[in-house]
């Protein structure tokens, strides 16, 4: 070993020059050791962090479909030029050596006595930025010209993106129109850095139709995932079937690991976790009813012309939604687009169209209440053959008459149903008044129905035990529906239960999920969950039946007297509109004293039809309606024409659900 | 017979020395080729530095063509003139990365360390007890002195430090007295200390250094963030056992070490993280080859001037490589000085090569056993 020559030399000092060496290399060796095997995690995530940084994708969002699978909210791609920053490099390079240049000849004290410039770091830094600004802004200017639409860089977020976010691609014309995405085809693409990148947007297919319903999404801000990771545009639901659904509809948003250069520019990208599409929603909604109810309540005579209201169109075979429209409305697609001006009236303290009446609305349910107060009557032993006289008012105490669109007259229970009577049911039910309630109660009014889209009211239906002189409501105003209140939807329900002879159904708006990619469907809300069985004797069932009947189709007598909703589905001579298609109802008209309400009055058209084997509950409520009768039963009556024409289409939709 | 014993040429090799010299010489292409992968204007680079190993190998086969002896006859011309060139580059030399050190391409420092070792070989390889008095060894730290100062104002303390090293190595191998050695290194290292506490503590106004050399040693004392030598560092420590692989590293290749050093000062850094602890292993073994058969060369020297220049040989490698490795691990403050055969440059590989010329050169007149 020649080492040991080495040792044998000699000169002592030789040796001693080895020893220095010696030890030199095996200080190298110690070094690198500790960097390379000791502490190399640290420096392989630095080496990693140095140049990664994530940018997350969200995955296209699930469509809103109906029961048939027509589209109520789908995405559209929206075009727009982007620029790739990374290929500009060489531009910004050369543009930062003539700023430099032009630096260097303005302010002569930078160059030193050698004609070498010397420029402090933090200026170099600035002349880089605006070198980038520079080339860009050049580039938006020419591009966007060529768009026909010139339009100047917006440099405080080409800087904010330039500060941040280089090692994505800049947007610097949003929205192409078609025209604009042929010339940027034909004339730049191929170039350097410039790109046409495609968004999916949010579209509501049929505009404001059950918007107060859908819900929309809004552009997600402010989620930044750290100085290391990018979040493209994304949208959340933020209110509605959008909102209470989004896990479902948004689907997994993928993640890009982008490698970066020392300048922040992209170098490659890779995809570190595709997104995994949202799925699609099917709703136990019928469009072309859906459709056909707006229409209808937006038409509602004595209405006046903004129409405010509810209509439920709910199946009392399972309680499926078929139709759930609350006016006005409005147009969700200026919310997602971000058009303000054009929804100003969404605040609006009295339309509240994003308010939705009939699930979330609470109003005294009126005479249609009278269905409740005649079931309490006859079972505590009301005799509905026996007739009362009514004088045509109601005297509560000294100052205060209830009036009586029914008039003076004899009644039995049928006829002061279809006539309405408010003085028969105050006398016949006033010292009734907590079995009034309770029954009220079997009926789960004033409670929340489970509706699982969207915040519920609760309505207001005292317990039975609370009837005495602390109750804070008069007797009288219970047995006709005043001062207690209930939503529409909870008012469709209580039909559904005379319609099927005593089932509540947990109302359903969703029906199922479908995956896009597997096909695979996933049940959301199951079909005819039943609330509560409501038991009723079925004796007071068809008495009750039959005078909802006769509130359509009891003509008028020698005096005009007829059910309240007789001319509604009725031509003149007494030709039923419908023809065979018979209806059972109940009109109500609540006034409303109390002083800040938006309102004086509801009017209400609470329906089942056909009659023989009920497939379908209407149900109508118009905000200062004139009443219920001739401003509430035509809407529903429209309704039953559009029901009519569905059922001549698809006579097998109707009985099964469609999972297409 | 007589005549042939003491032939003084004798013909063979130090086989072990040339393979790991041609071992280095396969290392270094491969990797500036991986480290100017991003640098359009540095594709040739590997390929160059293929010309400058072959000139540089000329360039050792002629000085082994004179016996090491009649070299050093001319070694007071060698110095001097190399002292002239250092002169030169301080009116006349350009400039990169903010030091004056090239003169018509080339790099005088890097000359001006053999012709130092040669002089100071003969200068010293006089009868010991002539080392004892102070106007000899007095003499040496002048002729030290000179070029020490002549480069420290290039300015590239690098180098003006490798100039202290050898000289001491040479005296203290010479047998110039330890009292004398310790008072030296003492007053140097009194006069260093001052520098560095001045440089750190001192108000702005006083200017001792270039602001980028103040600015390296407080680096080094953490006193200061260093960009370049905290990545160098993510790029050998990134590196694990194995390594990324060759052209793999991703420090160099986006941008993060510096492109300007990563084919020069830091190629070891590329190295290390391309081919983790194990290629940093290799090369230090190559170059513990080198150093090791340099100092058996010096101790089977035929006479004081070869040992002398031996050891001169070692103290300049091994400074370089010292210094370049320490300097990308932090064991030592940037100072840019080249990698020997590794770093990329003309001046750097050919004087190197002269260098292990030199001591192939005593090799081959050696005392024979």
């Amino acid at each position: 070993m020649f080492i040991f020559d080495i040792f044998k030399g000699e000169s002592g000092r030789v040796q001693a020059v080895t020893t220095v060496v010696t030890a030199g290399m095996l200080a190298l060796l110690g070094g690198l050791w500790l960097v390379q095997i000791v502490l190399t995690k640290k420096y392989q995530q630095t080496s990693k962090d140095n140049a990664t940084r994530h940018v997350r994708t969200p995955a296209i969002r699930g469509r809103i479909l109906d029961r048939n699978g027509l589209g109520l909210a789908e995405e559209k791609p929206r075009y727009n030029a982007i620029l790739y920053l990374e290929e500009l490099q060489p531009q910004f390079s050369l543009q930062y050596v003539h700023l430099c240049r032009d630096y260097a000849r303005m302010h002569p004290e930078v160059v030193n006595a050698k004609g070498k410039t010397n420029l402090p770091s933090a200026l170099r830094e600035q002349l880089r930025q605006e070198a980038d600004c520079d080339v860009v802004s050049n580039l938006t200017y020419r591009l966007s010209a060529s768009l026909e639409e010139p339009r100047l860089l917006n440099t405080n977020a080409f800087l904010r993106h330039y500060k941040n976010d280089r090692y994505v691609p800049f947007q610097i014309v949003p929205d192409l129109t078609p025209k604009q995405v042929a010339i940027l085809a034909e004339q730049w693409m191929g170039q350097t850095a410039v790109d046409l990148e495609t968004q999916p947007v949010r579209v509501y297919t049929n505009k404001s139709l059950a918007a107060n319903f859908l819900g929309y999404v809004q552009r997600q801000n402010g989620s930044k995932g750290g100085e290391s990771s990018y979040d493209m545009p994304d949208y959340a639901g933020t209110s509605g079937v959008e909102y209470a659904y989004d896990d479902i509809l948004q689907g997994q948003a993928g993640k890009n690991s982008v490698l970066i250069n020392n300048m922040f520019y992209r170098q490659s990208q890779e995809i570190e976790t595709p997104d995994e599409p949202g799925s699609d929603l099917y709703l136990t909604i019928d469009l072309r009813l859906q459709k056909a109810a707006e229409k209808a309540l937006a038409a509602a005579p004595f209405g006046g012309p903004d129409i405010r209201g509810a209509v439920v169109i709910m199946d009392p075979r399972n309680g499926d939604i078929l139709a759930l429209a609350s006016a006005p409305s409005f147009d969700p697609n200026y919310i997602v687009q971000g058009h303000p001006g054009k929804i100003e009236h969404l605040n609006d303290q009295k339309l509240k169209p994003q308010f939705n009446r009939a699930v979330t609305g609470a109003y005294p349910p009126g005479s249609t209440f009278k269905i409740i107060t005649a079931i309490a009557c006859l079972e505590d032993g009301l005799d509905p053959n026996e007739v009362y006289e009514s004088q045509g008012f109601y005297q509560v105490g000294r100052s205060r008459a209830i009036g009586d669109e029914a008039g003076a007259g004899k009644f039995d229970l049928v006829r002061a149903f279809y006539r309405s009577s408010n003085t028969y049911f105050i006398v016949k039910g006033k010292d009734r008044l907590s079995k009034i309630l309770e029954v009220a109660k079997r009926f789960h009014l004033g409670e929340k129905t489970g509706i699982s889209t969207q915040r519920e009211v609760a309505g207001n239906v005292p317990e039975p035990d609370m009837v005495g002189p602390s109750l804070g409501m008069s007797a009288a105003d219970i047995c006709i529906g005043q001062e207690i209140t209930a939503s529409p939807l909870q008012l469709a329900g209580m039909v559904s239960v005379i319609a099927n002879g005593g089932t509540l159904y947990v109302p359903r708006v969703i029906s199922h999920a479908k995956s896009p990619e597997t096909g695979e469907i996933e049940e959301l809300v199951p079909q005819g969950k039943v609330h509560d069985h409501v038991k009723i004797d079925p004796r007071h069932l068809a008495i009750i039946r039959h005078a909802m009947l006769e509130d359509t189709e009891h003509a008028p007598d020698f005096m005009g007297l007829g059910g309240t909703a007789y001319t509604a589905f009725h031509y003149n001579g007494g030709v039923p509109k419908l023809g065979g298609f018979r209806v059972a109802g109940k009109t109500g008209t609540a006034e409303v004293k109390s002083p800040g309400s938006p309102y004086s009055r509801v009017t209400w058209f609470d329906s089942y039809g056909p009659f023989e084997d009920p497939r379908y509950v209407v149900l109508v409520m118009v905000e200062d309606g004139r009443f219920g009768g001739n401003t509430c039963a035509p809407v529903a009556e429209e309704i039953y024409e559009a029901i009519l024409k569905r059922e001549k289409a698809s006579p097998r939709q109707i009985s099964t659900l469609a999972h297409n | 017979m007589y005549d042939a014993e003491l032939t003084e040429r004798k013909s063979d090799h130090d086989w072990l020395m040339v393979l790991a010299v041609l071992g280095l010489m396969l290392i270094g292409p491969a990797f500036i080729l991986s480290a100017t992968l991003n640098q359009p204007a540095m594709q040739q680079a590997y390929w160059h530095q293929g010309v400058w190993y072959a000139l540089g190998f000329i360039a050792a086969a002629a000085t082994c063509y004179f016996e090491y002896g009649s070299l050093a006859r001319w070694s007071a011309v060698f110095y001097w003139s190399s002292i002239v060139l250092l002169i030169a580059v301080l009116f006349a030399g350009t400039s990169h990365h903010g030091g004056k050190r090239w003169i018509i391409g080339l790099q005088p420092s890097e000359f001006a360390k053999i012709g130092f070792i040669l002089w100071l070989a003969h200068y010293l390889s006089r009868p010991k007890e002539e080392l004892r008095q102070a106007r000899v060894w007095l003499a040496v730290l002048g002729y030290t002195l000179l070029p020490f100062i002549l480069v420290l104002k290039e300015p590239d303390m690098g180098s003006a430090l490798v100039f202290l090293s050898i000289s001491l190595a040479m005296m203290f191998v010479a047998g110039v007295p330890n009292r004398v050695l310790a008072g030296l290194v003492g007053g140097g290292g009194v006069l260093a200390i001052l520098g560095v506490v001045l440089i750190l503590y001192a108000p702005a106004k006083i200017k001792i250094m270039e602001s980028y050399q103040s600015g390296r040693l407080l680096e080094y004392f953490g006193k200061k963030p260093s960009y370049n030598v905290e990545q160098a560092l993510v790029s050998i420590g990134s590196g694990g056992w194995t390594g990324k692989g060759w052209k793999q590293g991703t420090q160099h290749a986006l941008g993060f070490l510096p492109s300007a050093g990563a084919h020069n000062d830091f190629i070891f850094s590329v190295i290390a993280e391309e081919e983790g602890f194990m290629g940093s292993v290799v090369v230090l073994t190559l170059y513990a080859v080198l150093l090791f058969s340099g100092i058996k060369i010096a101790s089977q020297a035929r006479d004081r001037l070869g040992q002398l220049l031996a050891i001169g040989v070692v103290t300049l490698l091994f400074s370089h490589v010292f210094i370049n490795i320490g300097m990308n691990i932090r064991l030592m403050p940037v100072t840019g000085i080249p990698l020997p055969l590794l770093s990329y440059g003309g001046s750097s590989v050919i004087g190197s090569l002269i260098a292990i010329g030199i001591l192939h050169n005593v090799h081959m007149y050696r005392r024979y056993y």
